[in-house]
């Protein structure tokens, strides 16, 4: 039981390490070199985790070898697009003016149903409202709607707007006070005590969380607990 | 390029490991199966505590390096290996020479096996 225990966390903790060095990508939309990937590493990882007759290294090294050999299609495939296309293959376009490309989704194997689907999905009903819709290398459906369909920008109808979007940085994270953030917006823990007295706490470990946003605004959530 | 470089590295690695490990096993095996080969021929000549030594020899070799082949071989190879190494010493202290020569030949293609199942050769990867 210890080996199977400390097995699975070294396992768990190589493919962790794995996955963080390939990428964030890897993560949500899977190309077909990284779901071939996955499905190999899920499996080889399973086996010694299990059979303790197996020495561990016989699922290590087939994970760290698939791995480096990932990031090296990686790093070829930034380097060349044609090698991109060759193991990524090129998105496909589906509809075009409102028409579907029957033989693109016949090479695609793409029924008329998923298309439908993928369609409905994305909230489209009418195939004539759709100027483009590209399948993705990653099997994702692109859909571009015409422009007299598409929701109008305030450019296109000739509107200036203020810029007031701003990325929020949490100060105070579940009680925890995150100096690197305080300091890059150039505050200290007299601005934060301050700021706290003023809504009514008297320390971090009260606060759920805390922003503070580009333009100066303060959003400040306390704990439900915090009596 | 350290995206190029440390994918290759690791790579490199691994497979400079992995060479390195066979050849450790498969030269380990060697003086063991050259060790029960002349083990077997005492046994002919009648010399069993000749006999007897040579296997007990052997076998402290292996458990030497039973590290090394935990790490790198299944564990059922390993075991049946053990199994047939206590087997060829109670027969050598038996003075059973049938038995001896059976279960000595038995072992040295238990540690071919075992040092085989190692080595980069065509046969292994298809």
């Amino acid at each position: 039981m210890a080996t199977a225990f400390l097995r699975t966390i070294l396992l768990y903790a190589v493919l962790i390490v794995g996955i963080r060095v390939m990428g964030k990508r890897q993560i949500g939309e899977l190309e077909p070199v990284e779901l071939v990937l996955m499905l190999l590493i899920s499996d080889l990882a399973v086996v010694p985790m299990q059979d303790f007759g197996i020495p561990l290294l016989n699922g290590v090294v087939p994970i760290v070898t698939l791995l480096s050999l990932s990031m090296l299609l990686s790093f070829f495939s930034m380097r060349s697009v044609r090698f991109h296309r060759l193991i990524c293959g090129n998105p496909t376009t589906l509809i075009e003016n409102g028409v579907i490309r029957q033989d693109a989704l016949r090479r695609n194997r793409f029924t008329l149903d998923e298309l439908l689907e993928e369609l409905r999905a994305q909230g489209v009903t009418d195939l004539e409202t759709v100027k483009y819709a590209v399948l993705e290398t990653n099997g994702q459906l692109s859909v571009l709607l015409r422009p007299e369909e598409a929701p109008a920008t305030p450019k296109q109808l000739g509107r200036s707007v203020r810029d007031d979007v701003w990325l929020p940085a949490i100060l105070v994270n579940d009680g925890r006070v995150l100096g690197h953030a305080l300091r890059d917006r150039g505050l200290d823990g007299a601005w934060l005590d301050r700021t706290l007295r003023a809504r009514g706490f008297h320390s971090a470990r009260e606060v759920l969380l805390l922003t503070i946003d580009g333009a100066g605004k303060v959003l400040c959530v306390g704990k439900e607990d915090r009596r | 390029m350290k995206y190029f470089l440390i994918p290759a590295a690791v790579l490199a690695l691994l497979l400079g490991a992995a060479l390195r490990s066979a050849s450790a096993v498969s030269g380990a095996a060697e003086p063991w199966r050259a060790a029960l080969a002349e083990a077997a021929d005492a046994a002919e000549r009648e010399d069993w505590d000749g006999a007897a030594r040579l296997v007990r020899d052997t076998r402290a070799d292996w458990d030497a390096h039973r590290a090394l082949l935990h790490i790198v071989t299944a564990h059922d190879e390993l075991e049946a290996a053990d199994a047939l190494f206590i087997a060829a010493e109670s027969f050598a202290a038996e003075r059973d020479a049938a038995e001896f020569r059976a279960a000595a030949a038995q072992l040295d293609a238990q540690l071919r096996i075992v040092a085989e199942v190692q080595a980069l050769t065509l046969r292994n990867l298809l």
